[in-house]
């Protein structure tokens, strides 16, 4: 190597990234040169100094926003499940179509629900670890009832009885906050 | 754990995420959570927008760690991957004059030969005077010296994850360690006391 060589090399060096036999040439140079001396020093102080900087990085914040960031990936967003909603909708509109001619034919039919489609419904994705129990007794502390599902990603659909509608969100927060039972809840 | 153990363990990591195991990643996360971090916070200078970065960089691993082929080391790719989130941000920030006219400033900085060696390296072990110089630096002199002095990373390592030639990563920390040198310098001589 030379001068130059040497020169460029020196950083290198400094941070042991080196070949042995380079080491050896640097070493070498490095003998009764006090320029290169005073350079490495200075290398090696910088690096010092650089590596004992505390930075206080995300940690445990950072892999709960990645969690979260999986978990709204994971929503059905993909063609499968569109293609599910579709057909859903259709299924839908058909029964609109024949639920409206059954109230033109008799003028007294009334849902059995009181609840409009949608309304109410939220879907949810249980923990696989959640036991039979656990989602039971979920659904009974919400008054809620499956009406469908699960879809192949496993979602349900669950409605909850007697909820004014504007307190939909509170509940949808509680069952996102029920870890180990519910993955993710999300009103329609 | 050495180094040889770690790359193993995050080889077979990234097989078990590329199955969609989510337990990988998030052990695959505590490896190399502050690694991403201070590389893009290094670059970026900004802590929530690295933290964001990490997160994309993560994400990233999730959705395409089968895109590891194994023909570089696990760090090297995964920063490889925070280089270019980090590069998309800068350039959505629209810096690009701004940050031509840092790499004037630090160019400048790293062509002004007169330092006095003693000086520097009293200064050197001051963390926030090389914090302070860092600052200074254009985004690609900050990547290299972060790259070579944090990481401990070989210069063929730093162009792979910079996408540049050997020989450029070579000029970059030379003209970097020399700006370095000289705001380390001119910081001192203004702390001295005047008479």
């Amino acid at each position: 190597m030379n001068k130059q060589e040497i020169n460029e090399a020196l950083p290198w060096y400094a941070n042991d990234s080196l070949s042995a036999e380079e080491r050896a040439e640097i070493e070498q140079a490095l003998e009764n040169n006090t320029e290169l001396q005073q350079e490495t020093e200075f290398l090696n102080k910088l690096r010092n100094t650089i590596q004992k900087n505390q930075i206080q990085s995300p940690g445990e914040f950072g892999l709960q926003k990645l969690k979260r960031s999986i978990k709204t990936e994971e929503k059905p967003t993909s063609d499968k499940w569109r293609v599910f909603t579709i057909a859903a909708s259709i299924m839908l509109v058909v029964q609109v179509g024949i639920m409206t001619t059954l109230i033109q034919q008799e003028q007294t039919y009334v849902p059995l629900s009181g609840v409009e489609p949608g309304k109410n419904i939220i879907q949810v994705q249980f923990n696989e670890q959640a036991k039979e129990i656990d989602i039971r007794n979920t659904l009974l502390q919400f008054n809620a009832e499956i009406i469908e599902g699960p879809s192949k990603q496993g979602i349900y659909r669950i409605r909850l009885d007697q909820t004014d509608e504007s307190n939909i969100d509170i509940h949808v927060n509680k069952l996102n906050n029920m870890q180990g039972i519910v993955d993710f809840a999300e009103s329609e | 754990m050495n180094n040889v153990d770690q790359e193993q363990q995050s080889i077979e990591l990234l097989q078990q995420i590329s199955k969609g195991h989510q337990p990988a990643l998030e052990a695959f996360y505590q490896l190399y959570e502050p690694r991403v971090y201070r590389y893009a916070l290094s670059r970026l200078n900004e802590p929530f927008e690295a933290a964001d970065t990490l997160n994309e960089v993560m994400m990233e691993v999730w959705k395409y760690a089968e895109r590891f082929e194994g023909r570089s080391k696990v760090s090297t790719w995964v920063l490889g991957i925070t280089h270019h989130k980090v590069y998309d941000r800068l350039r959505k920030r629209k810096k690009a004059k701004l940050e031509d006219d840092i790499d004037d400033f630090s160019n400048k900085l790293a062509d002004d030969n007169q330092t006095n060696m003693e000086q520097v390296l009293a200064g050197v072990d001051d963390a926030d005077m090389v914090r302070h110089c860092m600052d200074k630096l254009s985004d690609s002199h900050r990547e290299v010296i972060h790259l070579a002095f944090f990481e401990d990373m070989h210069y063929q390592d730093i162009a792979s994850i910079a996408k540049c030639p050997e020989g450029t990563v070579k000029t970059r920390v030379y003209h970097a360690k020399q700006a370095l040198k000289n705001c380390i310098a001119k910081l001192m001589v203004a702390m001295e006391p005047t008479a």
